[in-house]
């Protein structure tokens, strides 16, 4: 997904502007003279500097304001990418709930076969990833990783 | 550095701890530098949630060899895909793939390991000696010297990564930005943690590292901007590694020579990192070349000098990182990360009161790059078999290392949000020419720089030239100002030029 400059520009210029709003909110230290908004204002100020260089190179070369071709790709690919993105938000809902174990192999299953890999390959890899990952961290590492709805069968 | 020093460093790096850990670091860099697309900084950002379980110099160990060996496995899809494994062998990538097709696989993938072996071990010998020199020279330096390093770091990171300044600057402030959030370095006041209590301690800079070298990266994949990986790897026939390697050391002596000594050199300075150091050589090599014509036809004097200089400015990008504590590029930032988790500060402190630290630091290197020369051979053998590997297979694994790696900091699904944040700003932001690498520096080295101007600051009262009082602040002041008026001029000069263009030539 491209941007603009004519998008990001501006942008990024805002954004500095309301870093600079932000740190004038820090509330002074009696006595301290360099407090904690000093920083923040500096770099609220350097990113509208940047933003405006941006945006005004931006207006010189025009080119469209949002450019999608790159995902003009097999729809297996941009389902990948969707189950790449998506299955992280749905493995942190679910994290507790269903165990690590379990959305580790679902996870990287639907992955495989997405890409393409042949499904024996895929079922065996991603249980060979989700084994060696969950008994590596939890058992040598000492993480604490939820087992889920797998933990009666899990030893 | 004392003998009893060297011999102690000496008796940490022999543990089997260490040895294992270079080891397993070098086989899991040789198969992730092989892998078109998977890069050595995103190799060492998922080690980081491995390193924490460990001692310092094992974790570091760990590190150093990752990188090493990706950095020259990144030679092996180059040389027989014509695609680069890593950004430091895009540098010679046509001059070693056209290689294979005159003078076969063998030698353009014994060039890359074996001199890029050698250019390693002559780096880390420069760190060896310079290091502790330097750090002795460091020692009187003040808040005023360590800002003005700071900044050079920065700035010229911003300044090299990029096609553009201005993009530069961006991914640098946005990395400061990020440093900002959490506890204020000098009151203690809580700023922009919006009533968070995770967002107190900061954002620690793993998840925002895996997000942003290793999520983004994969997401890159599944567009068309990506590489196809799907060439098949030619048939290299039975190989036999390093043959005739002597001959070419003999036949270009010089071009070793020159390639190490600039990779240590640009390696070296703050903020530039070794990857550079590939281009320039390549570059230098062809201008003093007695056969420039050769160059691009599958000639093995320009190769050998860039790949020597790559591992060469690799080992000496930790002199900036472990003397004063200024990283030189993403993945010595990734490392001073580490060790500041470990209770270990980079610095020229750590010269002084624990010389057998960074001693045995440095002797990794040395471990690594040898190692080198054996998971070569072996790593020539099998190059049609790694490359073989599906990437359907990889990238899922990857992912889930990246979920778990992110997971693993604090043991809080916070850290996971943070990965997933970072990965596809990440992906935005590469896609859009802005460099990831000053986000990273930006982020480990935003408290140092804050720290270090805050205290300058109050020491001066406030007067500017404070920062100039000093000779050596001074010199490294004006060296900061001049990059920065150059910096400036050059962009007025491109704009004016553009200027008296006439519009349709513009676009």
């Amino acid at each position: 997904m491209i941007l603009s400059d004519r998008i990001t520009g501006p942008l990024l210029a805002l954004g500095g502007a309301a870093v600079i709003a932000a740190s004038t909110r820090l509330s002074a230290v009696p006595g301290v003279r360099f407090g904690a908004d000093r920083m923040p204002t500096i770099i609220g100020i350097l990113l509208v500097i940047c933003g405006v260089i941006i945006a005004v190179g931006g207006f010189r070369r025009p080119v469209p304001l949002l450019d999608l071709s790159e995902w003009e790709v097999p729809p297996r690919s941009v389902l990948a990418a969707l189950w790449s993105t998506l299955g992280v938000i749905v493995a942190i809902a679910l994290f507790r709930w269903a165990g690590f174990p379990l959305l580790a192999l679902v996870y990287a299953l639907g992955l495989m076969l997405l890409m393409g890999a042949r499904p024996m390959t895929a079922i065996l890899a991603s249980l060979g990833t989700m084994l060696v990952l969950f008994y590596g961290f939890s058992e040598i590492l000492h993480v604490p990783l939820p087992t889920g709805l797998l933990t009666a069968v899990l030893p | 550095m004392t003998a009893a020093t060297f011999i102690a460093a000496f008796g940490i790096v022999m543990a089997p701890s260490v040895l294992l850990a270079v080891l397993s670091g070098s086989v899991y860099g040789l198969v992730i530098g092989a892998l078109p697309g998977l890069t050595a900084t995103m190799a060492t950002a998922l080690l980081v949630p491995v390193t924490f379980y460990m001692d310092p110099i094992p974790a570091v160990a760990l590190i150093v060899s990752s990188t090493a060996m990706a950095i020259t496995a990144g030679d092996i899809p180059g040389a027989l895909l014509r695609i680069p494994g890593t950004p430091a062998s895009a540098a010679y990538v046509d001059e070693a793939h056209q290689l294979v097709r005159t003078k076969g696989a063998e030698t353009a993938l014994s060039i890359g390991f074996f001199f890029s072996a050698l250019g390693g071990l002559v780096g880390a010998t420069v760190l060896l000696l310079t290091g502790p020199l330097l750090a002795r020279v460091s020692l009187n330096f003040s808040s005023f010297e360590f800002f003005w390093l700071a900044t050079l770091g920065l700035l010229t990171c911003a300044l090299v990564s990029g096609p553009a300044p201005a993009r530069g600057f961006v991914s640098l402030l946005l990395g400061l930005l990020i440093a900002t959030v959490g506890l204020d370095v000098t009151t203690g006041q809580p700023r922009f943690t919006f009533g968070s209590v995770e967002l107190t301690g900061g954002v620690s800079f793993i998840p925002v590292m895996i997000g942003m070298f290793a999520f983004s990266e994969i997401l890159r994949g599944f567009t068309t901007a990506a590489t196809s990986t799907d060439a098949a790897p030619p048939d290299t026939g039975r190989l036999r590694p390093y043959r005739g390697m002597g001959t070419l050391f003999r036949k270009y002596p010089f071009s070793v020579l020159r390639g190490t000594a600039l990779g240590a050199t640009i390696g070296a300075l703050p903020g530039v990192g070794g990857d550079l150091a590939a281009w320039i050589a390549y570059g230098i090599s062809r201008r003093f070349s007695r056969t420039p014509e050769k160059f691009g036809t599958g000639h093995e004097e320009g190769l050998i000098e860039a790949t020597s200089s790559n591992n060469s400015g690799l080992s000496s990008a930790w002199i900036p990182a472990l003397v004063f504590g200024i990283p030189g590029d993403a993945v010595t930032a990734i490392a001073v990360g580490v060790l500041y988790m470990k209770g270990v500060s980079p610095g020229p402190r750590l010269f002084v009161d624990d010389p057998v630290t960074p001693t045995a630091i440095i002797m990794t290197f040395f471990l690594a790059n040898l190692l080198l020369f054996p998971l070569g051979y072996f790593a020539i053998k099998s190059a049609r078999h790694i490359l073989s590997i599906p990437r359907a297979v990889i990238v899922p694994m990857i992912l889930v290392c990246c979920i778990l790696g992110s997971y693993a900091v604090n043991n809080t699904l916070f850290g996971v949000w943070i990965m997933l944040i970072a990965g596809l700003v990440g992906y935005l932001m590469e896609r859009n020419n802005f460099p990831i690498a000053p986000v990273i520096l930006g982020l480990v080295l935003g408290p140092v720089l804050e720290r270090n101007f805050i205290m300058s600051m109050q020491i001066s009262r406030g007067d500017l030239m404070g920062f100039f009082s000093r000779p050596i602040s001074c010199g490294l002041g004006i060296l900061v100002c001049a990059i920065l008026t150059l910096t400036i001029f050059n962009a007025v000069r491109r704009l004016s030029a553009q200027n008296t263009k006439p519009k349709g030539q513009i676009q």
